[in-house]
């Protein structure tokens, strides 16, 4: 059998020859794992947070969130009301775009006009109400807008800006090579696979202390585990609650909790019987056990909230965090009241993978309801369904969905839902109508906030347009060397990273 | 023979029409891709914007016409989540799908072939009992399963290899044996039994009495009759390696024409889609088109009776 020994020999040699896994990353290098595909980096084209975290290092903003999502300054310095319907921005000076134009007020107005009017730009909906953008002088912008716009300097924090001469050249390419005013800048993009960028010695706020960052794309988040356990990635988004443990424990990686933006939610679809209920509504909220839910699911990543607004931003009342809690007596109570004293049948709609346990807390909370009367059809659906159909309004009853808040403002939660001329009105209530609308045309931001107290007063009060449940942390999984810390927002913003020796 | 090929080309052609509108049909009825661009904050008046910029408030018929008008003309259509020509996404990613197929389907023959051949030698004996172990894990093992263990062993443990992504042999290495398994099995399992139905021949048994060295027989003799049926099977694999790529190439962060196939459908991309169906399908029909003909070649009563 000489065959069967030759395979044996070839076998042993072909082991042989690999050499050892070289250090995946140089000392001053690092890799961050992107969850899924990216085609664009230009928000004009994918205005989505997954792209935004590569191209959040390449490109600054006006403004910037900090931890507990307050704008600061980024590339402007100032921002103040000169009337109801115009804002003053004063611009830092002295800043270069990666390829050597300047940046000045002229590329703040570029900016503008090219989120308005790019083909097919995905961008519209932040600036559409600017009427027309003055530049008084090459470091001061006047934007004055058809209705008071409390929001604008918030809006500013996600639009990047892009340097008028390359980008009118570019085109759509832009996305596909982009420069800009940012700390890291393009080197190359091997499609589906990776980006590499390395740091901006011409940065405005000092040279990044990391040489290179690779953004790897990984969908499969065993592999991304795995990726930091073996040392191939330093920092990995969207833990799954259950890994946690794991990779807190690992002598190679750690996890870094942070705020997270997102607040998790039952819908509540077009109305019919018996959810046009006030009194139904309120059952239903009073019915769902978080506590537990949060405890055991969730393994205590989340945080129990009530309301419209998220807990860190202005206008949350902390108060009436636990005016839902747990109360299975009283939700029979309020469904009697309501002539349904033998519970109800409504349907459930729930993702599967595309929030953190989705199913698992759909499921926990449809059996918590049928413990009350409400028999739960329970039925899970792909999010690309899921979505379109939340739009169009197909789906009646319950779905289990995230509400993000990409501008740090108040307002966002009434904009999804109650105010009737939102994106889901489906439950809507005529007061909230008037207050919002209000609370909406006050510049003044100490009047607007307690507007916007009293509005979330009477909504969790007295309107329950939702079932609330709680705000999920951001779970990241980091090596021991990189140290960093995360902004609410769901981008990664690596200016002020740095490695340990 | 040129009439056979005639029949077959057109018939290959219907597969192809069908595959589309099953492929167009279905991902119609699953949801909207403007919804999924445009994303929460998005409009009512949005939507209706950009849907009628992309055409797609036309009725469905009307859609699909227009498409295969351009397909026909060689145009399959421009993506629209990446708004480039779908051919030109698919070429981009074609390179690395068939690196992975091609060294999956080497793999798989070069070990199911000698795994099929020594079942069949050494039939019912502990050598036996281990191809046909191996050949019955190798086809209920899920690639999903398969891809993690790997990863955790090879990756996580030892240190051996990258988890994921492309570039050199070494990440080629993991993906490529996980594809190769449920082929390496069915060609094993396949190649050992029709072996064994030819070891009994008559023309065996005579190659054996004029004295020739048994391995002779059976690699020379035996071997190129019983070859026939797994050529079948080779080219048919080509096709499921081409299915277990969506699951491998995700796992293993493989740029190739699985996961696009994955990202397309999930955002409802659907000329992109349809593009990679079509190749896809294009490529399934050459293919088999290929073995037939091939078949032909290696079996005189084949090509004698046609």
């Amino acid at each position: 059998m000489n065959v069967v020994r030759y395979v044996i020999v070839l076998a042993a040699l072909a082991v042989a020859a690999v050499p050892p896994l070289a250090s995946a990353q140089g000392p001053s290098s690092i890799t961050v794992v992107v969850p899924a595909d990216i085609r664009s980096l230009d928000k004009a084209v994918e205005n989505l947070f997954n792209s935004a975290i590569v191209g959040s290092n390449i490109l600054d903003r006006l403004f910037q969130f900090d931890e507990k999502m307050r704008l600061q300054p980024m590339l402007a310095l100032s921002a103040k009301t000169v009337n109801d319907r115009t804002w003053e921005f004063k611009l830092r000076q002295g800043v270069k775009f990666q390829n050597g134009e300047p940046f000045d007020a002229q590329t703040v107005r570029y900016t503008v006009d090219r989120a308005k009017n790019f083909p097919r730009s995905a961008l519209p909906y932040l600036v559409r109400d600017i009427t027309s953008v003055e530049t008084p002088d090459p470091y001061t912008v006047r934007m004055t807008t058809g209705t008071p716009d409390p929001t604008l300097p918030n809006k500013f924090a996600w639009i990047d800006i892009v340097p008028p001469r390359y980008a009118e050249q570019a085109g759509l390419r832009f996305g596909e090579q982009p420069v800009g005013t940012g700390p890291y800048r393009l080197v190359s993009w091997a499609k589906g696979s990776e980006i590499v960028t390395e740091a901006n010695p011409n940065y405005w706020g000092g040279k990044p202390t990391i040489a290179r960052v690779v953004y790897r794309i990984v969908p499969e988040p065993a592999t991304r585990t795995a990726m930091l356990l073996n040392g191939e990635a330093d920092l990995i988004t969207n833990l799954d609650p259950d890994i946690v443990d794991r990779l807190a424990n690992s002598p190679r990686t750690k996890v870094v909790r942070g705020i997270g933006l997102r607040r998790m939610l039952l819908v509540i679809g077009p109305l019919q019987r018996p959810l046009d209920d006030v009194r139904i509504r309120q059952a239903l909220n009073y019915a769902v056990d978080r506590d537990t839910i949060i405890r055991t699911i969730l393994r205590g990543y989340a945080r129990k909230t009530n309301g419209l607004i998220h807990s860190i931003i202005a206008g949350h009342l902390n108060q009436l965090d636990t005016y839902y809690d747990y109360n299975p007596a009283k939700a029979r109570e309020l469904m009697a009241a309501a002539g349904y004293p033998g519970g109800f049948a409504v349907d459930m709609y729930t993702t599967v993978g595309t929030f953190p346990k989705d199913k698992e807390t759909a499921e926990a909370i449809a059996a918590q309801y049928r413990q009350v009367g409400i028999r739960v059809n329970l039925i899970t659906m792909e999010w690309g369904k899921f979505f379109a159909q939340l739009n169009t309004k197909q789906m009646r009853g319950l779905s289990y969905m995230r509400y993000g808040n990409s501008i740090g403002d108040p307002s966002e939660g009434y904009f999804y839902s109650v105010w009737s001329k939102g994106v889901r009105p489906y439950v809507t209530d005529a007061r909230v109508d008037e207050m919002f609308e209000k609370a909406q045309s006050t510049v003044d931001p100490q009047r607007r906030i307690s507007l916007f107290r009293e509005m979330e007063r009477h909504a969790i009060t007295q309107v329950a347009p939702q079932i609330f449940l709680f705000e999920l942390e951001n779970l990241f999984g980091l090596s021991r060397r990189l140290n960093w810390t995360p902004t609410p927002e769901e981008t990664i913003n690596l200016r002020g990273a740095t490695l340990a020796r | 023979m040129s009439r056979y090929v005639g029949v077959r080309l057109i018939q290959s052609v219907a597969v192809l029409v069908l595959a589309t509108i099953v492929a167009f049909a279905l991902l119609h009825l699953a949801g909207d891709p403007v919804q999924l661009m445009l994303g929460d904050m998005a409009t009512p008046e949005d939507v209706t914007r950009l849907r009628r910029e992309l055409g797609l408030d036309r009725p469905l018929a009307v859609q699909y016409w227009r498409w295969l008008r351009g397909a026909v003309g060689g145009d399959v259509g421009q993506s629209i989540r990446y708004q480039q020509p779908a051919a030109r996404l698919v070429a981009e990613r074609l390179p690395a799908s068939l690196l992975l197929a091609a060294t999956a389907m080497g793999i798989a023959v070069a070990a199911g072939v000698p795994l099929g051949i020594l079942g069949a030698l050494f039939r019912n004996s502990w050598i036996d009992h281990l191809v046909r172990t191996i050949a019955v894990l190798g086809q209920s093992i899920p690639f999903f399963w398969l891809a993690l263990m790997f990863i955790v062993l090879f990756s996580v443990q030892l240190e051996w290899l990258p988890t994921s992504g492309y570039g050199t042999w070494r990440h080629l290495v993991m993906p490529a044996v996980t594809l190769s398994t449920l082929s390496m099995a069915r060609i094993a399992r396949l190649l050992r039994s029709s072996l064994l139905d030819v070891l009994n021949e008559d023309y065996v048994r005579t190659a054996h009495g004029k004295g020739l060295d048994p391995s002779r027989v059976v690699l020379r003799h035996a071997l190129k009759n019983a070859a026939l049926p797994v050529i079948t099977v080779i080219a048919l694999q080509l096709g499921a390696v081409f299915g277990g790529a969506v699951i491998t190439e995700t796992i293993f962060a493989w740029p190739g024409i699985g996961r696009l196939s994955i990202d397309a459908a999930v955002s409802r991309d659907y000329p992109l889609f349809q593009g990679i169906v079509v190749l896809t399908a294009i490529t399934f029909v050459l293919l088999n088109l290929t073995t037939d003909l091939l078949y032909a070649v290696l079996d005189p009563r084949i090509r004698y009776s046609s």
